[in-house]
C-alpha cells in the first residue's frame, strides 16, 4: 500500500507503452509548416507543432535604425520575442520584457546566427518577430523552426536550415515533449545544423541523473532534429515549386529567391 | 512474435500518427474561479490491435524476478492463443473495479479485460484499488489473462464527445465499445459486460456481448465452483442493505454535499481539504492549509464526524470562534481499559506532532484549538481491516461489543446473516457484514473489506474478503497486528528485487572507484549477540602525535539503493524495519539487510566513515568524512566488548587496546554530554527467551546494560551530530533532521506531585536541572524507585520526531533528550530511511554525489518526514503489541504468577470504581488493579486509597510496593487478555 507521493505518474506508459497523448515514445507530434502568411514582410512562416503554433516574420536586410547600431562587416541580427495573451489557457497580457522571453530571443538569435551568412549584408539589419500563438510545450523549438522556415521564405543566404526538437525523461527517453510532460519531465531542447550534424543550441534546465542519461538524451533529440528537417525541407521544396509555378503564371506576387540548399 | 521491438528506445523516430482529435474542456481556476479553457490533443492509432498484455521478459528462471514487459497482441490467432480456452471474457467497467475488487481478485474469472478508462476513472477515485488494478494487469499468471485495452487511442473504440452527454455517461459508451470490440472481434466466444449500474446494462442488452451484474456472474459462477462462498465476496451497496433496513428510517447523520458542490466550496474558501486522522473513534483531527501554513483542526463527537473514518479525504467547515476549545483541554478522555498491557516508553504523540504541525491558533483570547465539521468526503479511504465476529451471547450482553452485536444483528430473509465485525484497529469503527457462512467465521480473526457508509447506518457496511486463522493463535495474531498498525509485511515485489546487485556481486575497489581504501584498519563492530544486520563499525588509532583518530564506518546501503528506483520508493515507503519478539520485517531485501551491507567480519565491505582526529583529553580537533572500503577485523557482542574493557592492559591485543582506548574517549564525550544537560532515561522493556523450535517463549530476562552499549551509543551519537551540523551547513533548508520538543510543563505536574507526596522534588525548568534533579531523587531503601522515576518521565516528553530543517525555525530544531542543538539519525540506514536520506544529502554536500532532484524538494521532504515519524510510531506500537501478545502466551502457559510491583498511579476521582495503576518490573507489564470492593477512602493530596478488604483493612499509596498476581482471563469468542488482582 503505497503513499500517494510516492506513487510513479507515468502509467499509462508501463502498461501500454504509450504517452498520455498516445504516441509511442520516439513519436513526434504531427507538424505543419506554412510560410508566406503574412505579405508585409520579406520572410513569414507560421509552424504547427502538434498544439503548439508559432508565428515568425522576417524583415531585411534593411537599413539599420541607428547609425550606431551598425557593424561594418556584418548584418546586425535581432530577435524580438512576443506571446499572445490567449496562447495558453490562462488569458493574459505577456510583456515583452519578460525575461524567458527575453533569454529565449537570445537563444534563437545565437541558433540562427550559426546559419545565416550575416558577412554578405553587411551594415544591415535583419530583424525576425516571434510570435507564440498557442503554447503546448516545446515552445523555443517551435520558434527557432519557424524563424528558420521564415529566414529562409526570406530568401537570405544561409548554411543549412537550423532545425530544433527537444527530447527529455530518462526511462524511457521521450521526444518532443507535450506541455502536459515538460512538466514532470526532464527536458532538453536542441537545435542543429542537420545537414552538417552540428548542434547550435543544446538547453537544459533540470539535473539529468547521469553523463550516460544526457548521451541518450542528446542523442534522441538530434534524430528529432533530423525528422524535423524531413518534415521542413519538404514543405520548403514545396513552397518553392509553388511560387515557381506560380511566377510562371504571371501571378502578381512579389517573389523573393528561395535559397535552398 | 517479433522479439526485435521489445525496446522502444531503439525505434527510429517518426511522426505521430495522422489521425488525431483535439478535446476542449473548460475548467475553472482554484483561486478565483476564472473559467479556463483547455485544449488536449490526442492521437487515435491503429497498431494497437486487442490490447496490451503483460509478456514475461525475464531472462533467467529464477521466480523472484518475474517482471515483464507491456506487448501489443497484434493480431488475432495471437489474443486467441492468449485467452484461456472455453471461458467467457469480462469486460470490467469502473464500478466493479472500485467496488468489486476482491470478487476479481479472488474468483475464478480467468479473462479480464481492463480498458483505459474504466482504469483512469478508478484513478481519481480510488488509488489503492487502482495500484491493485495496475498489480492485477502486471502481474504474470498462468491461469489468468489480464488484457488492458488503451480505448482513447484505438480507432475502433474511440468517441467523440457529444454535447448532452455527461462525462460519466460518455465513459460508460466507451467502456460498452470496448466490450463490442471483443463481442465482434471473437465470434465464439462469450464476452460479458460486467457492470452493476442498471441504465448501462439496459444500454446494452441489444448488442454482441451480454451484460451483467457482479452478483448474476457470481451466481453463475457458484454453480461451477459450489463452496467458495463467492457471494460473500461480493460488496454491499446502498441498495442492498435496504431488505433489512427500512427505508424511511430517519437519516442519523447530515447528508454529504455532493463532489461539484464540495470543489466550488473549496475554492471558494469556505470549506477546507484535508486528510482525517485519528487516534481513537471519539477526537480526529483535520490538516489543512490557511494560505502557506498548515493547521491540525480538531473534529469532536460522531454528528461533526459525520461517518468520515481514519485517512478519508475530507473537505470540512470550520466552527465559528464560539465553538472552538481552549487549547489546554485534554482530548483523549477515554480512560485506560482495564486489562493490563505491556509498559509504553513515551507520551502519546497527538496526531498534530506526527506530522508536525500546529492545532492551536493565537487569536484575541490566547491560544486556540479550531474545530470544525466534515461536510463532505472527497475520497474514502476504505481499506480492508481484520478483526473479528462477535454474536449476541445468550446470557446478557455484558461487554460493549455484544451490547452492538445484539443490536445490530439480524437474519435476513434469503438465508444469509447480517452480522457485527470488530476491527483490531481501534480508529475504525465496527463493521455490518452479509455473509451465508456466519457459523463458520465466529472465533476467526477475518478481513473484512469496507464499501459505503449510507446515512441511515449507525456503522459502515463491508463484505467478507478472508480468513486469516483462528483467533488467538500466534501466526494468526501476529499477522492482525502487522494489519492493524498498517505495517507493510508482503514480500518484496519482483520489481524491488529486480534493483538487487547479483548474489555473486563482488566487493572489491575496482567494483566502485573513487573509495578510500581503509581496509588496513583495524575496524570492528560490536551488536547485541546474533545480530544480523550490522550498519556500524568502529575503529581507533593512536596517531605519530600522540591524538587519537577515531573512525565510525556506516553500511554504505545507498551504494546499493539508487534514488527513484523501485527499491528506493518502497524503502521510503516503509521506512524502518520493524521488529516483533518472533521475526523482524525488514526495510530492505534480506540479500542487503543480512548479507551485503550488513558489516561483518573478515569480509570487506563499502562504508561511509566519520573520521575524526581526537586530543587525548576527548577535545575533536578535525573530522572527515569519506565513502570507504573496510574489513571488519571482529564482529564483537556486547559482553565480549565488556569483558576487553575489564581485562588488563596488554599491549599485544590489537582488538582489546582498541576497544579500551574507545572506552576511555567514550566516558569523557558521555560526561560533557551530561554536563551539558542530556538526561539519562530508563525504559521498562524486558525481552523473551524463545524457545528454539516452536518460538514460543520459555522465560522473560530485563536488558543487560554494559559500559559498551553506551561506549557504541556515544560514538553514534557523536556521528549523528557531527552529520547533522555538516549536512546543515551544505542545505540549511533541506536536511533530514531529528527534533525533540522540551516537555509541556502541564504533562509533568501529575509526576511533580507524586513525587512530592513521597518527599522528592523534580525540577524541569531546562534539561540540565531536570536530570539533576532526577539523579538527586533516590530513597535509600529502593534504589529502583529512581528508575520509576526515570521511566515516568520519559512518559512525560514527546517523542522525537523526524523534520525538514527548512520548516521549522533554527531555535525549533533542538534536541531536549539529548540536550544537542541539531541532531539527526545517520548510523542506520539498513533499518531506517531517515538514514539513507541523510547519506545522500552527506554524500551530495561532500561532492560524491548529486542531490537526487526529490530531496531538493520541501514539500516531498515533508511528505516524508510525516511517514517516516508514522511508520517509526507504527513500527514501536507493533513491536509493543508483539510483545504483549508473547506475555499472553507465556502466562496462558504458565498459569497465574504472583509478582512484586509498584504503584504508578492511585485512582483518586470520586466515583470511579476503586483502582490503582501498577507495573510489574519483571515482565515490564502496566495495568490497572480493579479492586473488589465497593467504597474505598480517597486522599488525593497523598495519591493514596484505603479501604476495608477482605481479611483486614489496606491502603495503597504511590509508589507502593505491592504484590500482585497476574493471570489470563478468556473473553468471548476466544479472546483473552491479562488480568492483575491484588494480592492483600
Amino acid at each position: 500500500m503505497s503513499q500517494p507521493w510516492l506513487r510513479n505518474r507515468n502509467h499509462l506508459f508501463a502498461l501500454c507503452n504509450l504517452r498520455t497523448d498516445g504516441r509511442k515514445a520516439s513519436e513526434i507530434r504531427r507538424m505543419r509548416f506554412q510560410m508566406g502568411v503574412v505579405e508585409q514582410v520579406a520572410g513569414s512562416a507560421l509552424v504547427e507543432m502538434g498544439l503548439t503554433a508559432v508565428l515568425a516574420t522576417v524583415t531585411g536586410p534593411t537599413e539599420c535604425l541607428r547609425r550606431a547600431d551598425e557593424l561594418p562587416d556584418r548584418a546586425v541580427l535581432q530577435v524580438h520575442f512576443a506571446a499572445a495573451p490567449f496562447c495558453t489557457a490562462d488569458r493574459k497580457h505577456v510583456p515583452t520584457n519578460d525575461r524567458r522571453f527575453l533569454e529565449a530571443a537570445r537563444l534563437v538569435q545565437r541558433a540562427l546566427e550559426a546559419s545565416i551568412f550575416l558577412h554578405l549584408y553587411p551594415r544591415s539589419l535583419i530583424q525576425i518577430h516571434i510570435t507564440i500563438l498557442s503554447e503546448d510545450g516545446g515552445r523555443l523549438c517551435a520558434a527557432i523552426n519557424a524563424a528558420s522556415c521564415a529566414v529562409v521564405h526570406a530568401g537570405l543566404a544561409v548554411k543549412d536550415i537550423v532545425c530544433a526538437c527537444a527530447a527529455g525523461g530518462v526511462d524511457p527517453v521521450l521526444i518532443d515533449l507535450n506541455r502536459r510532460e515538460e512538466i514532470d519531465n526532464i527536458n532538453m531542447a536542441c537545435a542543429m545544423l542537420p545537414q552538417r550534424g552540428t548542434i547550435v543550441l543544446s538547453q537544459c534546465e533540470a539535473r539529468l541523473p547521469s553523463v550516460e542519461a544526457l548521451d541518450r538524451v542528446l542523442e534522441t533529440a538530434m534524430d528529432g532534429c533530423r525528422a524535423v528537417f524531413a518534415v521542413m525541407e519538404a514543405a520548403i521544396r514545396e513552397n518553392a515549386a509553388l511560387q515557381w509555378s506560380s511566377k510562371r503564371g504571371k501571378a502578381i506576387v512579389a517573389l523573393s529567391e528561395t535559397n535552398v540548399v | 512474435m517479433n522479439d526485435d521491438d521489445t525496446s522502444c528506445a531503439e525505434e527510429d523516430i517518426r511522426a505521430a500518427p495522422s489521425l488525431y482529435t483535439r478535446s476542449t474542456y473548460y475548467r475553472p481556476t482554484m483561486k478565483r474561479g476564472k473559467i479556463l479553457k483547455q485544449v488536449t490533443e490526442r492521437y487515435l492509432r491503429d497498431d494497437l490491435g486487442y490490447g496490451c498484455y503483460y509478456k514475461d521478459t525475464s531472462t533467467d528462471n529464477r521466480i523472484d524476478r518475474v517482471h515483464g514487459t507491456p506487448q501489443i497482441i497484434a493480431s488475432l490467432p495471437e489474443l486467441q492463443r492468449l485467452l484461456k480456452p472455453s471461458q467467457p471474457v469480462v469486460v470490467v467497467d469502473t464500478n466493479v473495479l472500485l467496488h468489486q475488487m476482491d470478487v476479481l481478485q479472488q474468483a475464478p474469472i480467468p479473462n479480464i479485460v481492463v480498458p483505459q478508462t474504466a482504469l483512469e476513472e478508478c484513478r481519481n477515485h480510488r488509488m489503492v484499488i487502482y495500484d491493485q488494478t495496475v498489480d492485477l494487469l502486471r502481474s504474470i499468471h498462468p491461469n489468468r489473462c489480464t488484457i488492458f485495452f488503451p480505448d482513447p487511442y484505438h480507432t475502433a473504440t474511440s468517441v467523440e464527445e457529444q454535447a448532452g452527454l455527461s462525462p460519466n455517461d460518455l465513459n460508460d459508451e466507451r467502456i460498452r465499445r470496448v466490450a463490442e470490440f471483443y463481442g465482434k472481434s471473437l465470434p465464439g466466444v462469450s464476452v460479458i459486460f460486467l457492470t452493476d449500474d442498471v441504465a448501462s446494462r439496459e444500454k446494452a442488452s441489444s448488442r454482441s456481448y451480454q451484460a451483467m451484474s457482479v452478483r448474476q456472474y457470481v451466481q453463475v459462477l457458484e454453480q461451477t465452483h459450489p463452496g467458495l462462498s463467492l457471494s460473500d465476496l461480493v460488496a454491499a451497496q446502498t441498495s442492498v442493505l435496504s431488505s433489512h433496513e427500512e427505508d424511511d428510517e430517519a437519516p442519523l447523520f447530515e447528508t454529504h454535499l455532493e463532489a461539484t458542490a464540495l470543489s466550488r466550496g473549496i475554492q471558494s474558501g469556505k470549506l477546507y481539504r484535508g486528510v482525517l486522522r485519528s487516534s481513537d473513534w471519539n477526537t480526529a483531527h483535520v490538516t489543512i492549509r490557511r494560505g502557506d501554513e498548515r493547521v491540525a483542526v480538531t473534529i469532536q463527537g460522531d454528528w461533526d464526524r459525520n461517518r468520515a473514518v481514519d485517512g478519508d479525504v475530507v473537505a470540512i467547515a470550520l466552527h465559528p470562534l464560539t465553538k472552538w476549545i481552549s487549547s489546554a483541554a485534554v482530548l483523549s478522555l477515554v480512560k485506560d481499559t482495564p486489562s493490563a498491557g505491556i509498559a509504553s516508553e513515551t507520551a502519546e504523540p497527538t496526531l498534530a506532532e506526527m506530522s508536525n504541525v500546529r492545532d492551536t491558533i493565537a487569536v484575541e483570547q490566547g491560544e486556540l484549538r479550531p474545530t470544525g465539521k466534515v461536510v463532505g468526503i472527497v475520497r474514502r479511504n476504505f481499506e480492508n481491516q481484520s478483526g473479528s465476529i462477535f454474536t449476541k451471547s445468550s446470557g446478557k450482553a455484558d461487554s460493549e461489543q455484544e451490547k452492538i452485536a445484539a443490536q445490530m444483528e439480524r437474519e435476513n430473509p434469503d438465508g444469509t446473516a447480517t452480522c457485527v465485525f470488530f476491527p483490531v484497529n481501534k480508529k475504525i469503527p465496527p463493521v455490518l457484514l452479509r455473509t451465508t457462512q456466519r457459523d463458520r467465521l465466529l472465533g476467526q480473526r477475518i478481513v473484512v473489506s469496507l464499501d459505503s457508509w449510507p446515512a441511515t447506518s449507525r456503522y459502515p457496511l463491508g463484505h467478507y474478503v478472508r480468513t486469516i486463522g483462528p483467533t488467538g493463535d500466534k501466526d494468526v495474531e501476529t499477522e492482525v497486528l502487522l494489519q492493524q498498525h498498517d505495517i507493510p509485511h508482503e514480500p518484496f515485489p519482483a520489481a524491488v528485487l529486480a534493483c538487487l546487485p547479483p548474489e555473486d556481486y563482488k566487493i572489491s575497489a575496482e567494483n566502485s572507484p573513487g573509495r578510500v581504501d581503509l581496509r588496513h584498519l583495524p575496524v570492528l563492530s560490536i551488536d547485541p549477540p546474533g545480530c544480523k544486520d550490522i550498519d556500524d563499525a568502529l575503529h581507533c588509532l593512536v596517531l605519530p602525535n600522540g591524538n587519537y583518530q577515531v573512525g565510525v564506518h556506516i553500511a554504505d546501503v545507498t551504494h546499493y539503493v539508487k534514488p527513484g528506483t523501485a527499491m528506493d520508493l518502497e524503502a521510503a515507503n516503509r521506512s524502518t524495519s520493524t521488529y516483533l519478539v518472533n521475526k523482524r520485517l525488514d526495510m530492505l531485501p534480506a540479500l542487503l539487510t543480512t548479507d551485503l551491507c550488513s558489516l561483518k567480519c573478515n569480509v570487506d565491505r563499502y562504508a561511509f566513515s566519520v573520521l575524526w582526529e581526537v586530543s587525548p583529553d576527548g577535545n575533536i580537533i578535525q573530522v572527515d568524512f569519506q565513502k570507504s572500503i573496510i574489513h571488519s577485523i571482529a564482529a564483537l557482542t556486547y559482553q565480549q566488548a565488556q569483558s576487553f574493557i575489564d581485562q588488563p592492559d596488554d599491549p599485544a591485543d590489537i582488538q582489546a587496546c582498541a576497544v579500551k582506548r574507545l572506552a576511555v574517549l567514550a566516558r569523557k564525550f558521555r560526561q560533557r554530554r551530561i554536563d551539558a544537560g542530556a538526561l539519562t532515561l530508563a525504559s521498562p522493556e524486558v525481552k523473551f527467551v524463545l524457545d528454539s523450535e516452536s518460538l514460543n517463549p520459555t522465560d522473560v530476562q530485563a536488558y543487560a546494560l554494559l559500559e559498551a552499549n553506551a561506549l557504541v551509543e556515544e560514538f553514534m551519537l557523536l556521528a549523528n551530530v557531527t552529520v547533522a551540523k555538516r549536512i546543515l551547513r551544505q542545505y540549511p533548508t533541506l536536511s533530514v533532521l531529528r527534533r525533540h520538543p522540551a516537555p509541556n510543563r502541564s504533562m509533568f505536574d501529575p509526576l511533580i506531585s507524586k513525587a512530592q507526596s513521597i518527599g522528592l522534588s523534580i525540577n524541569i525548568e531546562d534539561s540540565k536541572k531536570l536530570a539533576d534533579s532526577l539523579d538527586a531523587a533516590q530513597v535509600k531503601s529502593d534504589p529502583y524507585i529512581n528508575k520509576l522515576l526515570r521511566i515516568l518521565s520519559t512518559r512525560c516528553m514527546s517523542p522525537a520526531q523526524y523534520f525538514c530543517s527548512g520548516e521549522l525555525r533554527a531555535s525549533e530544531w533542538h534536541h531536549y533528550g539529548l540536550a544537542a542543538p541539531v541532531y539527526t539519525h545517520f548510523t542506520s540506514p539498513i533499518r531506517r530511511y531517515a538514514d539513507v536520506c541523510v547519506h545522500r544529502l552527506l554524500a551530495a554536500s561532500i561532492n560524491v554525489a548529486p542531490l537526487p532532484q526529490h530531496l531538493s524538494s520541501k514539500s516531498y521532504l515533508h511528505d516524508l518526514c510525516a511517514n517516516m515519524n508514522r511508520r517509526h510510531r507504527a513500527a514501536q506500537l507493533a513491536g509493543r503489541a508483539s510483545v504483549q501478545l508473547h506475555t499472553l502466551i507465556y502466562f496462558s502457559g504458565d498459569g497465574a504468577k504472583e509478582e512484586d510491583a509498584y504503584v504508578l498511579d492511585v485512582d483518586t476521582d470520586q466515583g470511579s470504581d476503586p483502582s490503582f495503576t501498577v507495573m510489574v518490573p519483571r515482565y515490564g507489564i502496566e495495568g490497572r488493579v480493579r479492586l473488589d470492593v465497593a467504597e474505598a477512602e480517597r486522599f488525593p493530596e497523598e495519591h493514596r486509597i484505603a479501604w476495608v478488604g477482605k481479611t483486614k483493612s489496606c491502603s495503597v499509596k504511590v509508589f507502593d510496593k505491592v504484590r500482585v498476581r497476574l493471570s489470563v482471563r478468556e473473553l468471548q469468542g476466544d479472546q483473552r487478555e491479562l488480568a492483575i488482582d491484588f494480592i492483600e
